[in-house]
C-alpha cells in the first residue's frame, strides 16, 4: 500500500511543461526583437543562455510516465505527436545555447570578452554592446526556436 | 524658503551633521569590505565577480565621499568640531583615505586581466555547451598586490 499522493500528478506536469514553454517563448520573442533593434548588452545574451539551460532541465523534468497519453487527451487529439513536438522544442533550445556558446566573443584562452572598465578611472564596468548586424545570425537561431513554440 | 524636512523629498541638500555621519558610515563600509576581501583572498581563491563587485562598490562610496568633500570648509570645520581633538587633522585623514581608495581602484583596473581591447577576462563557459558561465578564480598569490593596497587602505581608517 502506498501513502496518499502528495507529489505532482500528470496534470501538474503537463501544465508546468506548457508554462515553461510559454516562458521560453516570451523571453525569446523579447530577444528576437532586441536583436533586430540592436544595442543588446553582452550580459543579456549570457543571461539568456543560462535561462535556456535552466528551462531545458525544467522541461525534461516534466517527462513522466503517462504524460504523452494525458497530453493527447487534454489536447483532444489522440494522434498528436507530443513526443516529436517536445523533442523538437528541446533540440531548438539546445541549438540556441550551442550557437551562443560557439559564437560569443572569446579570446584564445576561452575567456568571454563581455565586459570592460568604463575607462574613467572609477573602476566601474560596462558591458559590451552588440549591434543588430552582430546579432543577425543570433536572431535567426532564436526565430527558429520560436517556430517550435505555438 | 520652506522648512527643510528630514528624510523627506525636499531639495535642500544634506546638512553638516548628516554628511558627517554619512562619511563615517561609508568609511566603515569601506573598511569592513576591504578587511573581508583581504582576509579571504589570503587563504582561498576569489572569483572575478567578487573583485569587480568590490571595485564597483568602491566607486559608489568614492562618489559619496567626494560629494561630502565638496561641501567644503564648513564641512571640514564641523568635522573638526565633532572630533574635538586639536591633535587630529581630520581633513588630512579624509584625504589620505580617499587617495588610497583611488589607489586601490587603480590597482584593480590596471592589473585585472584583459585583452588588447580592454575586455575583461573574467568568465568562461562552464563545461561543454551548458550555456552557463563560471568566474575565473584568482589564487591568493594572484591577489598579493591587491592585498598590499587593501592593507594600506585599511590603515587609513580607524
Amino acid at each position: 500500500m502506498v501513502g496518499f499522493p502528495t507529489t505532482d500528478n500528470l496534470d501538474e506536469y503537463w501544465n508546468r511543461a506548457r508554462s515553461i514553454a510559454r516562458t521560453v517563448k516570451d523571453r525569446s520573442q523579447q530577444m528576437s526583437a532586441a536583436a533586430a533593434a540592436g544595442g543588446v548588452q553582452s550580459i543579456t545574451i549570457l543571461d539568456y543562455a543560462t535561462f535556456l539551460a535552466d528551462q531545458k532541465l525544467a522541461l525534461q523534468a516534466c517527462i513522466v510516465s503517462g504524460i504523452v497519453a494525458y497530453a493527447q487527451a487534454q489536447m483532444m487529439n489522440p494522434t498528436a505527436d507530443i513526443t516529436t513536438l517536445f523533442n523538437t522544442m528541446i533540440t531548438a533550445i539546445q541549438n540556441t545555447v550551442d550557437w551562443i556558446v560557439t559564437n560569443f566573443p572569446k579570446d584564445a584562452g576561452g575567456f568571454l570578452l563581455a565586459v570592460s572598465f568604463v575607462g574613467d578611472g572609477t573602476g566601474r564596468t560596462t558591458p559590451r554592446l552588440f549591434t543588430s548586424g552582430d546579432l543577425g545570425p543570433f536572431k535567426t537561431v532564436v526565430d527558429a526556436l520560436l517556430a517550435t513554440l505555438e | 524658503m520652506p522648512f527643510p524636512t528630514l528624510g523627506g523629498s525636499g531639495t535642500v541638500p544634506d546638512n553638516l551633521s548628516t554628511a558627517w555621519t554619512q562619511a563615517r558610515t561609508v568609511a566603515g563600509y569601506v573598511k569592513e569590505h576591504s578587511k573581508s576581501l583581504r582576509d579571504r583572498s589570503a587563504v582561498q581563491n576569489v572569483g572575478t565577480s567578487e573583485i569587480l563587485d568590490y571595485v564597483n562598490q568602491l566607486a559608489s562610496w568614492r562618489e559619496q565621499l567626494a560629494a561630502i568633500a565638496a561641501m567644503g570648509t564648513p564641512m571640514a570645520d564641523y568635522a573638526k568640531a565633532q572630533v574635538a581633538n586639536p591633535a587630529e587633522d581630520i581633513v588630512a585623514e579624509f584625504n589620505a583615505m580617499t587617495a588610497q581608495i583611488d589607489a586601490t581602484i587603480t590597482n584593480i583596473v590596471s592589473t585585472f586581466p584583459k585583452d588588447a581591447q580592454g575586455r575583461l577576462l573574467a568568465k568562461t563557459w562552464l563545461g561543454t555547451n551548458t550555456g552557463r558561465t563560471v568566474d575565473v578564480q584568482f589564487t591568493p598569490a594572484d591577489l598579493a598586490s591587491l592585498r598590499t593596497q587593501l592593507n594600506t587602505l585599511i590603515a587609513t581608517m580607524n
